[in-house]
């Protein structure tokens, strides 16, 4: 791991820890390293920016009441937790609402301005790369039902209706490459 | 038969992971919410569900970073529960408020146990003073028993005591969480059993309800009880279908 990433690992491990006994400064400081990288998870999930904000202010109540649930020495990186819970924020909002088409992502192209540091880029493009690599050894129908099933939190039904494939293959397909991800990442 | 699979065989059923099916999020709104609970009463099953977090959560850290609006960091703040009680920019107030729910239990359970220990003492106890209305209980002659419902990390949520002679069972906050617009829901889940609802419980004062049969028991028991976050109004399914915030089991004190 490139030493700036953990350098900052370290330094978000303890902002969490910091969160964890109160102090409201170390949540901000959390806010301004990592807002946009998570509200960027959570639009690319939810597709309304309104909506995405509603959804990442939920995700920082969440980590001010949650942080002392976070656990280093469990091997999960900080920023890792941190995308869990916007991803998990952003389902369940999903799950709330009645169902309909994702929208098209007409705001990805704001990108984030220069000043936002990018720090915690550089360890999740670590992970990241890490997880491309399997999901690409996987059969090609296994990794895009994958792919698909973890943005759109859709169920396997769902799924099979937007595939247009019978509701056995589909679980066929998300099992086998659950199994092979696990190898693979477990290596 | 845990032999690596051919991955050219359609024809073999690859086995169930729950936990990661769970976190993929591809289960139905019954087996999700029923793995949700599971979450909060299995630390295996916990365990692996964070471990396929793990694997599976930087699939959306590839998303591109987008600043949110500017104007997001203070609404965040002013949703904080240190400014729902007045707290100010370093959050001490959230922590005496924390600190006096904490104490708040502190007291319960020790005049739980001092009116255990003693049992003609007339002393209600706070929980019971809370409620409206309600004269003094009657001492229990018998021991106590309590229910501390917390999170899986951080204070006691809600307090439950038992008492027998009325066939009562009393739900306490303490330092409960108040999601907005949503209410708390009451389950109690025997063992391997599915939730069973009990009610919607208040997070300002003081809820009181039958006390269901199966706490009949006089000793510690297994039966798990549970709050989770519903929409206003209760689980529109009967069934828990939003986070659990809180657990815990009836032991003597």
């Amino acid at each position: 791991m490139p030493i700036a990433a953990d350098l900052e690992r370290v330094r978000l491990v303890r902002s969490l820890q910091r969160v964890a006994s109160g102090e409201a400064a170390a949540l901000e400081e959390i806010y301004r390293r990592t807002s946009a990288k998570l509200f960027g998870v959570i639009l690319r999930i939810l597709g309304d920016r309104n909506e995405a904000e509603d959804v990442l202010q939920e995700v920082f109540v969440t980590v001010w009441n949650r942080a002392g649930s976070y656990d280093p020495t469990r091997g999960v990186s900080p920023i890792t937790w941190l995308a869990a819970v916007a991803r998990n924020r952003a389902i369940d909002r999903i799950r709330s609402r009645a169902a309909r088409p994702t929208q098209p992502l007409e705001a990805a192209a704001e990108v984030v301005d220069g000043a936002a540091p990018a720090w915690a880029a550089l360890e999740a493009d670590d992970d990241a790369r890490r997880l491309a690599a399997c999901l690409d050894a996987l059969d090609e129908k296994q990794s895009s039902a994958i792919r698909t099933a973890f943005f759109d939190g859709v169920t396997y039904e769902a799924l099979a209706l937007r595939l247009g494939a019978p509701l056995g293959t589909v679980k066929s397909w998300i099992r086998r490459g659950l199994a092979g991800l696990r190898t693979c990442l477990d290596a | 038969m845990t032999g690596p699979l051919p991955p050219s065989d359609t024809r073999d059923e690859p086995p169930m992971d729950p936990a990661a099916e769970y976190v993929l999020g591809v289960l139905s709104p019954e087996d999700w919410a029923a793995a949700r609970t599971r979450v909060t009463i299995d630390p295996d099953f916990a365990a692996e569900v964070v471990a396929w977090e793990a694997r599976l959560t930087p699939l959306v850290l590839a998303s591109e970073a987008i600043a949110p609006t500017q104007d997001l960091w203070p609404r965040i703040r002013r949703a904080l529960p240190a400014n729902e009680i007045g707290g100010p920019r370093d959050g001490l107030t959230f922590w005496r408020g924390l600190t006096a729910a904490s104490a708040f239990i502190a007291v319960v359970c020790l005049t739980l146990v001092a009116v255990s220990g003693r049992p003609p003492a007339p002393a209600p106890t706070p929980a019971a003073d809370r409620l409206a209305g309600t004269g003094p209980s009657q001492p229990a002659a018998e021991p106590m028993q309590v229910a501390l419902l917390k999170p899986a990390h951080g204070p006691t949520a809600f307090v439950a005591t038992l008492d027998r002679s009325r066939r009562l069972m009393t739900v306490s906050p303490g330092a409960p969480p108040t999601p907005r617009g949503k209410s708390l829901v009451l389950w109690m889940i025997p063992p391997g059993g599915a939730p069973q609802l009990l009610g919607e419980i208040p997070s300002d004062h003081s809820a009181r309800m039958p006390m269901p049969d199966a706490f009949a028991g006089k000793g510690d028991t297994p039966i798990v009880l549970a709050v989770s976050v519903e929409p206003k109004g209760g689980s529109p399914t009967g069934r828990p279908t939003g986070p659990v915030v809180a657990t815990g089991r009836f032991t003597v004190v």
